[in-house]
């Protein structure tokens, strides 16, 4: 049942403002893609061109190659996550997740049978009876998770579906989330606006901001080789400085820092050219040491205790730089260099060419 | 081509239900009374001393009516949304009472207290030791201007209330912070949020007393108005003329409410509510809580006297001399019309409440059904609906009577005629109440019913009725109870064999049989404020639209 999604240039403005523009992108059958952005940047409009609540201005919609830009909402076999769940509150948890099958038609004994698989599959097992509001956040998610497949959809869509649960369950439910994609092999276009979940829970990324995609890959891939500043920078890399390309090989760039020279990877969609570039690293790719070491040299100008990880702040000729580190290690170390000269050490291979 | 014609049709079947409404209940007998209109009459009428004397002293009367119904208001509702106390909400419940109240009842309570052998004569009589009647304003506008007072001064202390209650007390805080005196934090803070609370108080109370029917009718003694001059000259030509002079001018009373109601709206938007609760123990607090108290002693006063005398065979300065049933016995065996004994009028009454609360509530469900996909069939269907709130019901009911009474359909001396009257004028309140119910479920929840194969109907039946039921269930309340104390359609349609409640009450008003009236209003009022505590348990919204 499970099948391909593609989008090509689609389009869509409200009262004149573009809010979608020419968006393309293919999550092969099975897979999870995250559609990751700020908030206004066009990621519920792109959803619900998809699951058909709202007609794209152009461009098309396909699944498994077939166009589906004008079916209705009701016969393209998908299953959504809404970001408020809209749990319909007057039917119990079993009803909820029968609706979708009952709205189709299916007989009695076959539906009972897929809500009692299907609420297993969500682990909600003894609270079918109960109504939403008898619910905690992360069992409604469940219902909603369990409504969405319970009909056998070939996609599903997730609109924020963590935004309103607090870090502890926003881990759980993410997990039943991974689990039941697994289970079921469903593709699965997941929207949000946090790179940790992003990350965490999708085979492929998709990047938009004000209503454009500004990269799509694999998510290891993306992460970590940002093709473009804007996209690097939502993706966690905040720390930007100047660099001088020296020399170009098929796997390596040499450039240089602060009149060092380094081997930073070359990246797979960057072109041969010499002159002035920007390297983009993490504060996690980064960590502060004496004046005498270290390929950037600053002025320790803040120091946090963050529990588990530091976070230290350079001053250096070629802009403000984010270190972290382990806070039982560096923590003391570091109390004492504040104010004073310090280096800062970078992991040539993780700062990322553009 | 093709598709643009399809096109058309599909928004011609969206919008049909909506034209069938809009045109059987109000567009055909509007057309009726304009196609009856004699325009040579019609153009002599608009010089003519006595339409202009007649509107004039309508809009004298509704004037006069609004300022003291306003003015008194400003310091209960100040009072009720700023101070806390033990009893508030009780001195609220009881001081909004009159207006819920069938106007019949608190109408023949302005009776027993301003007739001459009423409570404020024998009142005044006894404190000035006086032999004959100290005031006698009965039968004349001044007492048309004093029931209007009594019965709409709660509805202006409730939407000034709201006004009150929409103050930002960090303005407040702020003005006086800056150095403001009480003055000047009243006049930068207080006056700019309450102008439009004030203006819609006074705008509502004098669109009510212009189109004000069973008031004048029963104590206006020779004044008239221009509603009541067109039920009195139904049966002439002249009567379509006033209709549509009275048509123009209660559209325009309409639209001003409407136009002002958005801009509440968006004030009641913009602003950050912050209250904090004063206490009733310093000297203010305690003026404000008296003089509430007084008001609402006097505006209980009316309702007091029909239920008292309906519970006594007399009353001995204004109190019951004894408890007894015995008005509603008689009641039994009175000769309520043409032969037409109390149990008949009774079950006539009931039987079109339930018609009209049905219907009403059926036609309100289609309407809302089927905004509520297309938001411009919902502001549409919304503005249709709320210009009914204020129009002339009197010219209404002309127009049906034309039209459905003698013209169309011929059902002069039926039941059904006053049914379709009654529905023209309570489908706009039971529309809200569902409306506002229906809003609330939210379009996701709609979204997700179509997004998993769900047909329209099977989400109408499964998802939707079941989250409005209450909604349904205060709005049939409210039809019923509103059905129940209308006079307008049913004076205009009842027959010697078809009278309702209220028509029953003001024949026996003009028969001085004021113990059997007050029984009978006794009845209504029972039944109207039952389903009316019934709706307000089931909707917030029930309360609000009346």
């Amino acid at each position: 049942m499970t099948m391909e999604l593609e989008l090509r240039d689609v389009s869509k403005a409200y009262d004149g403002t573009a809010a979608v523009t020419n968006v393309s992108f293919r999550i092969p059958s099975g897979k999870v893609m995250a559609l990751l952005g700020p908030s206004g940047c066009g990621k519920t409009t792109t959803l619900k061109v998809i699951a058909g609540l709202i007609s794209p201005d152009s461009g098309s919609v396909l699944f498994d190659g077939q166009d589906v830009t004008r079916v209705p909402s009701a016969s393209r076999n998908i299953g959504m996550v809404f970001q408020n769940l809209a749990l319909f509150p007057n039917l119990t948890v079993e009803e909820n997740v029968a609706f979708p099958l009952e709205a189709r038609g299916r007989d009695r004994s076959s539906i009972d049978l897929r809500v009692a698989e299907v609420v297993r599959l969500v682990e909600l097992q003894g609270l079918e009876k109960r109504y939403p509001h008898q619910l905690s956040g992360g069992q409604q998610q469940r219902v909603a998770i369990a409504r969405a497949i319970s009909a056998d959809a070939g996609l599903v869509l997730l609109d924020e579906p963590l935004a309103s649960l607090d870090p502890a369950l926003k881990s759980e439910v993410s997990s039943v989330i991974r689990n039941v994609q697994r289970e079921l092999n469903v593709t699965t276009l997941y929207v949000t606006h946090d790179q940790t979940e992003a990350v965490l829970i999708s085979d492929f990324l998709a990047v938009m901001f004000v209503g454009r995609l500004d990269a799509v890959g694999g998510t290891r891939e993306l992460y970590e080789s940002p093709p473009t500043e804007e996209s690097a920078r939502f993706l966690g890399a905040t720390n930007v400085i100047q660099c001088q390309i020296e020399s170009v090989a098929e796997h390596e760039v040499l450039v240089s820092v602060e009149g060092a020279t380094l081997n930073v990877a070359r990246p797979r969609w960057w072109s041969p050219g010499r002159g002035a570039a920007k390297l983009q690293f993490r504060p996690d790719d980064s960590y502060v040491t004496d004046s005498t070491k270290g390929m950037v040299r600053g002025r320790l100008t803040n120091l946090m205790y963050g529990g588990s990880r530091l976070v230290a702040r350079v001053s250096s000729d070629l802009g403000e730089i984010e270190c972290t580190g382990s806070s039982s290690t560096q923590y003391d170390f570091l109390s004492g260099m504040l104010g004073k000269e310090v280096g800062v050490s970078i992991d040539p291979w993780k700062m990322v060419l553009f | 081509m093709a598709q643009r014609g399809q096109g058309w049709v599909v928004l011609a079947l969206d919008y049909l239900p909506l034209v069938l409404f809009f045109g059987f209940f109000y567009a055909v007998p509007i057309l009726y009374v304009l196609a009856s209109l004699n325009l040579t009459e019609l153009v002599g009428l608009l010089g003519d001393p006595y339409v202009l004397r007649l509107t004039g002293a309508t809009a004298l009367e509704a004037l006069l009516s609004t300022l003291p119904s306003v003015v008194l208001a400003v310091p209960i509702a100040y009072f009720l949304s700023r101070y806390s106390f033990k009893w508030s909400k009780m001195l609220r419940n009881l001081l909004l009472t009159p207006f819920f109240v069938p106007a019949l009842a608190v109408t023949e309570g302005m009776i027993l207290m301003l007739g001459e052998r009423g409570a404020v004569n024998q009142i005044l009589e006894a404190l000035l030791h006086s032999g004959t009647p100290v005031i006698n304003i009965l039968y004349s506008m001044d007492a048309v201007v004093v029931a209007h007072v009594f019965y709409y001064l709660p509805l202006a202390v409730m939407i000034l209330e709201q006004g009150f209650s929409s103050v930002d007390q960090d303005l407040i805080d702020a003005a006086q912070i800056s150095g403001a005196g009480w003055l000047k934090s009243f006049k930068a803070v207080y006056l700019n949020q309450l102008i439009p609370f004030l203006s819609a108080s006074a705008l509502l109370v004098f669109a009510f007393s212009f189109i004000s029917y069973s008031t004048p009718i029963l104590v206006g003694g020779r004044f008239s108005t221009l509603e009541v001059e067109i039920y009195s000259t139904r049966t002439r030509s002249v009567s379509s003329s006033l209709a549509l002079i009275q048509l123009a001018l209660t559209l325009l009373l309409s639209l001003s409410i409407l136009a002002l109601r958005d801009r509440l709206y968006v004030r009641g938007k913009t602003v950050e509510r912050r209250r904090t609760s004063l206490s009733v123990s310093n000297w203010q607090g305690k003026a404000l809580l008296g003089y509430s108290l007084a008001i609402t002693a006097i505006e209980l006063f009316p309702v007091y006297l029909v239920l008292a005398q309906s519970v006594s065979p007399s009353t001995v300065f204004f109190f019951p001399s004894s408890l007894s049933l015995v008005n509603f016995a008689n009641l039994f065996s009175a000769n309520l019309g043409f032969g037409l004994k109390f149990v008949d009028v009774l079950l006539q009454s009931l039987a079109i409440g339930v018609v009209v609360a049905l219907s009403s509530v059926a036609v309100s469900v289609f309407l809302i059904w089927r905004g509520s996909r297309d938001e411009r069939i919902r502001r549409i269907t919304a503005a249709i609906l709320s210009l009914p709130l204020s129009i002339s019901r009197s010219s209404l009911a002309l127009g049906i009577m034309l039209c459905y009474g003698f013209g169309l359909l011929m059902l002069y001396g039926s039941w059904t005629i006053i049914v379709i009257g009654q529905i023209a004028i309570i489908v706009p309140l039971t529309a809200r109440v569902i409306e506002a119910s229906w809003t609330r479920i939210g379009a996701d929840v709609r979204q997700a019913a179509e997004l998993f194969g769900a047909s329209r109907i099977f989400t109408l039946l499964k998802v939707e009725l079941p989250l409005i039921a209450p909604a349904v269930l205060a709005s049939f309340l409210l039809a019923f109870s509103s059905s129940i104390s209308e006079f307008t359609m049913a004076n205009f349609f009842s027959t010697f064999n078809l009278v309702t409640l209220p028509v029953s009450v003001v024949s026996l008003i003009d028969l001085r049989r004021m113990d059997l009236a007050a029984a009978l209003n006794g009845i209504i009022i029972v039944i109207v404020i039952a389903a009316e505590v019934m709706s307000s348990f089931l909707s917030d919204e029930a309360l609000r639209v009346i």
